[in-house]
C-alpha cells in the first residue's frame, strides 16, 4: 500500500504539466498525446474521509477511456452506519474508528435504588418517558415504595407526604462563622444524609463558604465550614442541588474579565469539591457582568439562567449543564429587550414538557413580572412570554417551581394592597389555571422573599414579614397552600427574634423535616441561620 | 429555584490616582470552559451491531461515580482588598467634600484572574436620585445613596450600615453591597 502511495506524487507531477498547459505555457510536451486526468485516489486510504467507519468510502477505480489504463478511481461515499434503532429510549452513536453502534441508555439511576428517572421533559412512568423513578434524586423514592413523612414521595403518586404538614421545631442554630459578618444565604440541599449549605461571607471580600450540617443543623466536622472560593475578588453563593450523587452548586465572582460571572462545580456530601470552578456565562458586558443565577436540575441536567446586559439592557440567559459539570452547548439568550425594559432577576424550574421561567421585566419605575415556558434544551420558547401583573405597582424577585402538573410562580409585590407574596398557578401549555392572588396577609405590613416547595398536591411556602411591629423586623413564616392557591390551616411563623430574619431558602431533610436557611441579625450582625420544620402526618397544622 | 438577590454597585468609575493598584496576578486558579460540552463516552462497540447498552457509570447506574475531590489551587491570599477611602460616605456633611458633592462609594474589579479589588470612597458631584429611583451611576443618585444593579432595576438606595440601627424606612432592610462594609436599603 505504501508503496501505491509514492505513485501518488506522480499524478500530481503530471496533473501540474497539465495546468501549465492550461495556462498557456509553452513546452516540449505540447506536441505529446493528452494525458489523463488526476485521479481522486488509488486506494480507499487516499481519500480525505478514510478512518472513518460511521461515514465509509470507497476509491472506485475510474472506467478506463479508449486505449488506455485506468489510472487510479474516484471516492464515493458508501451507505452511512445507521445507529437510529427507533427507540427513544436510547442514545445512538456511531464510534469512527470501528462502525459500531452503542446505545446508550438515555435515562439515569443516580440514587442507586434500580429505577430510573425519565427523560426530561416527560413524567415518569408515562409513555415515553423511559423511566419511572418520579424522583431520582432519592431512593426512598420509587414505584411500589410505603409513603412516609420524609419529604418525598415514596410511592410516586405525585404527592410527597400526603395529607401531612410543617410544624416548627424550636432550636435555631447559626452556621456562619464569627467574623464573617455580612453573611447570607445561598442555597441549601439534603442527600439523604447531609445537608449542603452554601453561603457568601466577608473574609478578605466576599467569599463563598461551605458547611455540612447534620440533620439538627449543626456542622459536620470534618469539613467544618470551608471556603469554597479561593479567589480574592468578591464572589456570592448561588442554589445549590442535590442529584442523587453529588450537589451542585453555582455562584457568582469577579475573578477575572473585569465583571462577574456565572460559575459551577460539584461537591460530594463529604464536603469535598469535585469539579474546577467552570465558567458557564460567556465574557461580555460592559455593565456588572453576569448575575443572579438561578438553577434547576432536570433528571439529567442542570439548568442554570442568569442576568447580563451585553447591549447595555438587561437579558436572561440560560445554558445546559451535564451531570459531570460540564456545559452543553453555548448559552442561549432567553429574552429580548425589543421593548427597551429590562429583564432581570430568572427563576427557572423543570416542567412536564419544557422549562418553566420567571424574572422581573422593567426598570426602576415599571415593574412586572413574566412568566414563559421553554424547550428542554431551552433553545425555544413554546409559548409567548406572560405578563402576570399590570406594571402599576412593585412586583419583584419571581420564583417558579413545577408542582405536579402546573407551574406556580409567586413573587413579593411591594406597593399593591396589601404588600404581600402573590402566586398564579399556569398549565404546561401556558394555560393560566388561577389568576393572581395574594397568598400571605401582612395586613399593613409586608411580605417579602417568597421560597416554594412543591408537594404535588400543595405547596409549602416560606417567606419573610414584618408585620409584628413589636419586633422592629422581619420573621420567618411558612404556610400550606393548594394547588388552587387557597390556604391550607394556618401560617406557622418560624422565627422569634429581635431583629430582620429574611431570605430564606427551604429544602427537605430527614424524617420529614424541611431545613430553613436564612440571614438573622439577633446576634448584632448579619448572620446565617438554619431552623427547621417538623413533618407532622395528616391534617392542616395547628393555629 | 429562586436566586438570592446581591447588590452590586453600579457605575463608579476609579479616581485615576488608583488606577493600576489592583491585581497582582496569580492565574493559578482552574477556570474551564467548554461550549460544545458533551463529554465522550463510547462503548465496546463492535461494528455495525446492537452490542453496548451502558449509562456511563461500571455498574451502569448512573455516570462516573468515582467522584475524586479536585484540590482547589485557589490563588494566593492577598489580604484584604485595597481601600482608599478619601471621604466619610456616612457622615456627607463633614466638610470631606464641597458644596454640590456627595462622598460615593466605589469599587474597581480586578483585571486578572486572583487580582484584588479596590475599595474606597471618593467626593463627586451629587445627582438628583433619591431612594428607587432609576439611575445609570453614582451621578444619577444623591449624596448618601448609591447606584446598584438590585435585580429590579438599577437604583439608587439609601446607604445604610450592616450593625446597629440602619436608618432604612419601615419595610426596607439594609442589604450588603459588594463594597464591603457598606449596605444599601431595599
Amino acid at each position: 500500500m505504501k508503496a501505491l502511495r509514492i505513485g501518488f506524487p506522480h499524478a500530481a507531477m503530471i496533473s501540474g504539466v497539465l495546468g501549465l498547459v492550461a495556462c498557456g505555457a509553452r513546452t516540449g510536451l505540447e506536441a505529446g498525446p493528452p494525458k489523463p486526468p488526476s485521479p481522486e485516489c488509488v486506494v480507499d486510504s487516499d481519500c480525505p474521509t478514510f478512518g472513518d467507519l460511521c461515514n465509509p468510502v470507497k476509491c472506485v477505480p475510474n472506467a478506463p477511456d479508449a486505449g488506455t489504463k485506468p489510472l487510479g478511481g474516484t471516492c464515493e461515499d458508501q451507505p452511512k452506519v445507521d445507529c437510529n434503532d427507533n427507540d427513544p429510549c436510547t442514545t445512538d452513536t456511531c464510534t469512527p474508528e470501528t462502525g459500531a453502534c452503542a446505545y446508550k441508555i438515555a435515562t439515569l439511576d443516580l440514587d442507586g435504588d434500580g429505577y430510573r428517572g425519565p427523560i426530561p421533559g416527560t413524567i415518569a412512568g408515562q409513555p415515553g418517558s423511559c423511566g419511572d423513578d418520579c424522583d431520582d434524586t432519592n431512593a426512598a423514592a420509587h414505584p411500589g415504595g410505603t409513603e412516609i413523612c420524609d419529604g418525598v414521595d415514596n410511592d410516586c403518586n405525585g404527592i410527597i407526604d400526603d395529607n401531612a404538614t410543617f410544624v416548627p421545631v424550636s432550636g435555631e442554630v447559626v452556621v456562619s462563622s464569627q467574623g464573617l459578618q455580612p453573611a447570607s444565604p445561598g442555597g441549601l440541599a439534603w442527600s439523604g444524609k447531609v445537608y449542603a449549605s452554601l453561603y457568601s461571607g466577608k473574609s478578605s471580600g466576599d467569599r463563598v463558604f461551605m458547611s455540612i450540617l447534620n440533620p439538627g443543623g449543626d456542622k459536620v466536622t470534618p469539613p467544618g465550614e470551608q471556603p469554597f472560593t479561593f479567589v480574592n475578588a468578591d464572589s456570592f453563593a448561588g442554589p445549590t442541588t442535590w442529584v442523587g450523587d453529588r450537589f451542585g452548586v453555582i455562584w457568582q465572582d469577579r475573578r477575572a474579565n473585569n465583571n462577574y460571572q456565572i460559575f459551577f462545580s460539584l461537591l460530594g456530601e463529604d464536603g469535598a469539591k469535585k469539579l474546577a470552578d467552570t465558567q458557564i456565562s460567556f465574557d461580555e458586558d460592559g455593565v456588572v457582568g453576569a448575575v443572579n443565577p438561578s438553577m434547576a436540575w432536570n433528571g439529567t441536567e442542570f439548568l442554570v439562567a442568569w442576568q447580563l446586559a451585553p447591549g447595555g439592557i438587561y437579558n436572561l440567559f440560560g445554558a445546559r449543564v451535564s451531570v459531570d459539570g460540564a456545559p452543553i452547548g453555548a448559552p442561549v439568550a432567553l429574552t429580548n429587550s425589543d421593548n427597551g425594559l429590562g429583564n432581570e432577576s430568572p427563576s427557572l424550574t423543570a416542567g412536564k414538557d419544557g422549562v418553566g421561567v420567571a424574572w422581573f421585566v422593567g426598570d426602576a419605575l415599571s415593574k412586572t413580572v413574566s412568566f414563559q415556558i421553554f424547550s428542554t434544551d431551552l433553545t425555544k420558547p413554546t409559548i409567548p412570554p406572560m405578563v402576570l401583573t399590570d406594571g402599576t405597582t412593585n412586583a419583584v424577585y419571581p420564583t417558579v417551581v413545577w408542582n405536579k402538573d402546573r407551574y406556580i410562580v409567586a413573587w413579593a409585590d411591594w406597593s399593591a394592597k396589601p404588600r404581600a407574596i402573590y402566586a398564579t398557578a399556569i398549565g404546561p401549555d401556558g394555560t393560566m389555571l388561577v389568576a393572581p392572588k395574594a397568598i400571605t396577609n401582612p395586613g399593613q405590613f409586608h411580605s417579602r422573599w417568597p421560597f416554594l416547595k412543591p408537594l404535588g398536591d400543595r405547596l409549602l411556602l416560606v417567606y419573610s414579614d414584618d408585620r409584628d411591629d413589636q419586633n422592629a423586623g422581619y420573621e420567618i413564616y411558612s404556610r400550606m397552600i393548594d394547588n388552587q392557591l387557597g390556604p391550607i390551616g394556618s401560617e406557622q411563623r418560624i422565627t422569634k427574634a429581635p431583629g430582620d430574619s429574611l431570605h430564606p431558602v427551604a429544602s427537605f431533610g430527614p424524617d420529614g423535616n424541611v431545613g430553613v436557611l436564612f440571614r438573622d441579625d439577633r446576634l448584632g450582625e448579619q448572620d446565617v441561620w438554619f431552623a427547621r420544620l417538623a413533618c407532622v402526618a395528616g391534617g392542616p397544622p395547628p393555629p | 429555584m429562586r436566586n438570592r438577590i446581591f447588590l452590586f454597585l453600579l457605575g463608579i468609575s476609579l479616581p485615576v490616582s488608583l488606577a493600576g493598584v489592583a491585581g497582582a496576578g496569580c492565574g493559578s486558579v482552574s477556570v474551564e470552559t467548554n461550549p460544545d460540552g458533551l463529554d465522550g463516552g463510547g462503548g465496546d462497540a463492535k461494528h455495525d451491531v446492537h452490542t453496548s447498552v451502558t449509562t456511563g457509570g461500571p455498574d451502569g447506574s448512573g455516570p462516573d461515580d468515582a467522584l475524586p475531590d479536585y484540590v482547589d489551587p485557589g490563588c494566593p491570599d492577598s489580604g484584604p482588598p485595597i481601600t482608599q477611602y478619601m471621604c466619610d460616605p456616612f457622615n456627607q456633611n463633614n466638610g470631606d467634600c464641597m458644596g454640590g458633592e456627595g462622598c460615593f462609594i466605589f469599587v474597581q474589579y480586578p483585571q486578572e484572574p486572583c487580582g484584588q479589588e479596590v475599595y474606597g470612597a471618593a467626593c463627586a458631584p451629587q445627582g438628583p436620585g433619591g431612594q428607587g429611583d432609576p439611575c445609570m451611576g453614582f451621578q444619577d443618585c444623591g449624596a448618601g445613596f448609591v447606584c446598584v444593579v438590585s435585580g429590579s432595576g438599577d437604583q439608587c438606595i439609601q446607604l445604610c450600615p450592616l450593625t446597629g440601627k440602619d436608618g432604612c424606612a419601615p419595610g426596607l432592610s439594609c442589604e450588603p453591597i459588594d463594597v464591603e462594609g457598606f449596605g444599601g436599603c431595599l
